[in-house]
């Protein structure tokens, strides 16, 4: 057959996920790694909260901190919400995060985990897509792949890992169950600062009656404005138009202070935020890692850090049923479901802290 | 000695170096050049932006000449000094609302301003008192000696002079602070920069007239010059300046520029020619010249190709028979070739007679275009309808000589009477259409401005402006003369919003009296696609970036033929980003035979560029394997260098490594597909 490469594992997804789970596999293993990613690396990325265990996890696979840029982390960001109550109060006191936290810069720290799977050994196909996967009577898979601007090709993989994201595209190609536990939809876009206006660092938060909004400060003079609603909401009220967009907007009283000085404004975008866990046990040498495996309300901030463990115990997975032990896939699966109902419990009680909409369709649904 | 001041109307362009600069070309389509700080010549340009990407101003050199033709200045043994004054103004924003060709006096008096009920700009201001406030006026300045410098900032306002700068807060756009600067050479000679291309106010624009509120920096205005001598005498002399947005395409001159304006109205008005034109007719045994009269109209046409796209105009140009043959023999081709150029419309035109509403020659069921296939001076209102474009009076009569054979074909010709850095000067702005054009307008067509040929007549004097100020509503076009920002206050203020507008413009060509129809008003079809003034505001250019690594922020490949101004996508982004555009140049210009005009300097970095498929808009995944090309403004500039730098030499390297492991372990990759999947 022409063009085909053939590799241990395929990963489909470049993000914190797909990297985690190839560092995981090419420092703990010999298997060889290939990661798929559609984008150009260009994709809008919002910044992210992560807690200091992050550090531990890139130390698990291979990142000491002096890999880290100045701009990668930005510490001490505080966390105010308006969430339960007219009055602004420190997140802590909400939602009970434990340690220090940081904001992350998503595209730098993606590319930094891009760059390290390289140098390890790993190879990347950015700009490419998977048109379709088989699996033959051994479970080995064969992938038919385009280029941009190469072309065809193919891939042969032993294992194929999902890192899609919240659409677990191949997932859903395989026919992998997923079951939904709401609709939360994220209406967000960028705010540019001049560089002579001082932009405090930090996160507010702010509920309203159909859902809430969240504005974080990111490097280089940016900050995220981001409307998180229903979906059947969200149509009904037509909040994908500007006009309806901004009029929420203007019901915010902290937010509206805070991006007061914008100097411009970008377009929106409109991203998935609903929660959701996939079950992997129906295909053989396969699983799902980061969102597409399980995936969370932002306000829990578990995205990334998850993304990161879920990835390196995928690789586990992988690694130890490579070794010929059975039930490794069970296990990680059995843990995955173990972290995202307990998630349900703590969604629940954050959500619960919000009591001033007792009949709006939005709050009710989530007590 | 008799000294006059050359050129008699200068121009000078916009730009938004801070650093750098170059000086306007001596030769009608000929390169600017390159300058010091100080406005000495350094040769040819090089490049048209500085290092940081940005527009170099284009000052306009002012030089004495005696009769004779010969140069004084500080170096002349019995020159005891020179001193220029200037006296620029913006006078747009104190102007009438553009309203294409109502207004203009030569439709006779029923057309005036007031009778056509013509809206101010900013018409909350009424009384005359506060119409003038709108000028921006900082006063004249004054430049001796060599080497020396002045702004038209506030810093430097005369003592006493009732100067007027627009508010420093604008909610769009950046606000106007000066107007430009007066240098002087090392031998004492004038240089007039004008502005950096500021353009604010707190209106969104809308139209391509502009809206209230706004300001921008152009300006025209004033030249004076005093000479004195060792003997103790003195002269005083005067002339004109205009500053323009920039020509972004120097080498392509209009078909009808501003020179061939200022001539006809010369020959037609102030006994120039004589021979050609006296007692208010054209003298029908007349002998033009091939080489002086007619090749350059047939260039100007030929050489359009390089910025629209008028293909009929192309093989109009392409030699079908010897144009410079004069014999009966010949008579035929050329009568048929002149049968071919529109004819004018009289002012204002009289049906059924309207030349300049048809669109094209019919014999039997044949068409072709009549010449010059472009937009006349009013294709956009439904009064005083003039639709397609035809050459001026004088223009039309060489050609007709040269049709009839009154004329000969000789290199070594006479020059007219005009000095050539007069015409070199306004020979590189727009002539013809004027709706409004893009440095002045047809104000200039107007005899009654001049006071004798290519010289503007002025009103009033310094002593007047500073005791009362530039006056607001006076139209110069009654008599009398101008001020300082008469030439320019007709223009769209800011200048972005025409130039960014107006480049194209649907034509109905069934209907003589109607332009636009419905609500909202829109052109009556059937139309045809026309441009506006293609060589100063380029719209299908060659792509002209001929290495890899350039190519890469090109994201077209040389050669493909694109929109000039792919990526701006509003008023607005016109307003900040005039200076990401490219130049236009001549890249075979040392050889003899063909030019090669390619887009150059275009500041690509600012631009972003996607393939959007079909599929996006239409929904049909079938679709997906078509993809248009868009171009726009990254809106977040740390985006664009992030972009540049680190994400996409990340992609190359990853691509590098992966297909190169795929050739080891497999075979070779496909060849790309043939062809593009662009479709433009």
């Amino acid at each position: 057959m022409q063009n085909t490469l053939e590799t241990d594992v395929l990963i489909v997804g470049g993000g914190p996920a797909g990297t985690s789970a190839a560092l995981s596999l090419l420092k703990y293993s010999d298997l060889q790694v290939v990661i798929i990613e559609e984008t150009n690396l260009e994709s809008i990325k919002i910044g992210e909260q992560v807690n200091s265990s992050i550090f531990d996890l890139m130390k698990y696979i291979g990142i000491e901190k002096d890999h880290f840029k100045k701009d990668n982390f930005i510490k001490g960001y505080s966390t105010t919400a308006a969430w339960g109550s007219e009055r602004m109060l420190v997140r802590d006191s909400i939602f009970n995060t434990d340690t220090e936290s940081f904001q992350l810069n998503r595209e730098e720290f993606d590319y930094m985990l891009l760059e390290k799977v390289s140098e390890q050994g790993g190879i990347i196909f950015p700009r490419t897509k998977c048109l379709n996967f088989n699996q033959d009577e051994e479970n080995c898979w064969t992938v038919s792949l385009k280029h941009d601007v190469k072309g065809n090709f193919t891939a042969k993989a032993t294992f194929l890992i999902d890192a899609t994201g919240r659409l677990a595209s191949v997932g859903r190609k395989l026919g992998v169950e997923s079951k939904r536990d709401d609709e939360l939809t994220a209406i967000g876009r960028f705010l540019y600062f001049k560089e002579a206006q001082h932009i405090k660092q930090d996160i507010v938060i702010e509920s309203i009656e159909d859902g809430w909004w969240y504005c974080a400060t990111l490097p280089n003079q940016t900050m995220t404005l981001t409307l998180f609603s229903d979906a059947n909401i969200i149509q009904e009220k037509r909040l994908k138009k500007i006009e309806n967009w901004s009029a929420l907007l203007a019901k915010t009283t902290y937010i509206n202070r805070k991006i007061a000085a914008a100097d411009s404004i970008g377009k929106p975008w409109i991203k998935n935020a609903f929660s959701q866990v996939t079950d992997i046990l129906s295909r053989k040498n396969f699983l799902a890692v980061g969102d597409a495996v399980a995936s969370f309300d932002p306000i829990s901030s578990m995205g990334i850090g998850f993304a990161m463990t879920s990835g390196c115990n995928g690789a586990k997975a992988i690694i130890d049923a490579h070794l010929g032990h059975t039930m490794t896939f069970n296990n990680y699966q059995e843990n995955i479901n173990k972290i995202y109902n307990q998630y349900l419990k703590t969604k629940r009680s954050f959500y619960g802290k919000e009591q001033r909409w007792n009949n709006s369709a939005f709050w009710k649904k989530r007590f | 000695m008799n000294l006059s001041i050359h050129p008699s109307v200068g121009v000078a362009r916009l730009g938004n170096s801070p650093t750098d600069i170059c000086l306007s070309p001596n030769t009608i389509g000929g390169l600017p050049f390159d300058a010091d700080s100080n406005g000495n010549a350094l040769g040819p340009i090089s490049d048209f932006k500085d290092a940081k990407g940005l527009i170099k101003r284009q000052g306009q050199p002012f030089t004495i000449l005696t009769e004779w033709g010969e140069e004084v200045n500080l170096d002349s043994p019995n020159v005891a000094s020179i001193e220029w004054t200037v006296h620029l103004a913006n006078k747009k924003a104190a102007w009438y609302q553009y309203s294409e060709l109502q207004g203009n006096l030569l439709y006779g008096t029923q057309n005036s301003y007031q009778n056509q009920q013509i809206p101010f700009r900013n018409p909350h201001k009424t009384t005359e008192q506060e119409r003038q406030t709108l000028i921006v006026d900082p006063g004249p300045r004054t430049v001796s000696g060599r080497s020396k410098q002045i702004g038209f900032d506030k810093s430097n306002v005369p003592y006493g002079y009732p100067a007027q700068y627009p508010s420093e807060n604008v909610l769009y756009g950046s606000p106007i602070t000066t107007l430009g600067d007066l240098l002087t050479d090392n031998l004492g000679r004038l240089v007039v920069l004008g502005g950096y291309g500021h353009a604010g106010g707190n209106l969104p624009l809308t139209s391509y007239g502009g809206s209230s509120t706004w300001h921008d920096d152009i300006s025209d205005g004033a030249v004076y010059c005093t000479v004195k001598f060792n003997d103790g005498t003195s002269v005083s002399l005067t002339a004109w300046v205009v500053v323009g947005s920039p020509d972004f395409a120097p080498e392509i001159v209009n078909i009808s520029n501003l020179s061939d304006t200022m001539f006809d109205v010369a020959v037609r008005n102030f006994n120039l020619v004589p021979d050609m034109y006296s007692n208010g007719k054209f003298n029908p045994n007349y002998q033009a010249n091939y080489q002086r009269d007619i090749l350059p109209i047939i260039n100007r046409i030929g050489r359009y190709q390089w910025v629209s796209n008028v293909q009929s105009m192309m093989a109009f140009t392409s030699n079908v028979f010897d144009f410079t043959d004069n014999s009966d023999a010949n008579w035929h081709n050329r009568q048929n070739y002149f049968s071919y150029f529109r004819r004018n419309d009289s002012q204002p035109p009289v049906p059924p007679t309207l030349p300049q509403e048809q669109l094209l020659r019919q014999n039997g069921t044949d068409i072709f275009p009549m010449m010059p296939l472009n937009s006349g001076s009013n294709s956009v209102s439904n009064t005083n309808i003039m639709k397609f474009l035809a050459l001026d009076e004088t223009q039309l009569f060489l050609m007709q000589q040269w049709a009839n054979g009154y004329f000969i074909s000789n290199t070594n010709y006479d020059q007219y009477p005009v000095n050539s850095r007069d015409t070199a000067s306004v020979g590189n702005c727009v002539g013809l259409p004027m709706c409004p054009g893009i440095e002045v307008t047809w104000s200039l067509q107007n005899p009654i401005i001049y006071d004798s040929p290519y010289r503007i007549l002025q009103y009033g004097n310094e002593q007047l402006y500073a005791t009362y100020g530039l006056t607001p509503s006076r139209d110069e076009c009654e008599g009398g003369g101008c001020e300082p920002g008469d030439l320019t206050k007709r223009m769209a203020c800011p200048w972005q919003a025409d130039f960014f507008q107006c480049t194209i413009q649907l034509i109905n060509f069934t209907d003589p009296s109607v332009n636009k129809a419905g609500d909202p008003a829109a052109p009556l079809p059937p139309t045809y696609y026309s441009y506006w003034w293609p060589p100063q505001s380029p719209w299908d250019v060659l792509v002209g970036e001929f290495t890899a690594d350039g190519q890469v922020a090109t994201n077209v490949p040389a050669g493909q033929q694109m929109n000039y101004a792919r990526g701006i996508n509003s008023f607005t982004q016109m307003v900040t980003y005039w200076y990401a555009l490219g130049f236009i140049r001549d890249k075979n210009s040392h050889s003899t035979g063909f030019p090669f005009f390619v887009e150059t300097e275009r500041n690509n970095e600012i631009f972003t560029y996607d393939n959007v498929p079909v599929s996006q808009i239409s929904g049909n995944k079938e679709d997906n394997e078509t993809t248009i090309p868009v171009f726009y403004i990254e809106e977040n500039p740390q985006i664009i260098k992030k972009r540049s730098e680190k994400g996409r030499l990340l992609m190359a390297h990853l691509e590098e490594v992966g297909f190169k492991k795929i050739e080891i372990v497999g075979e070779r990759m496909p060849l790309p597909r043939s062809g593009t999947r662009n479709r433009r």
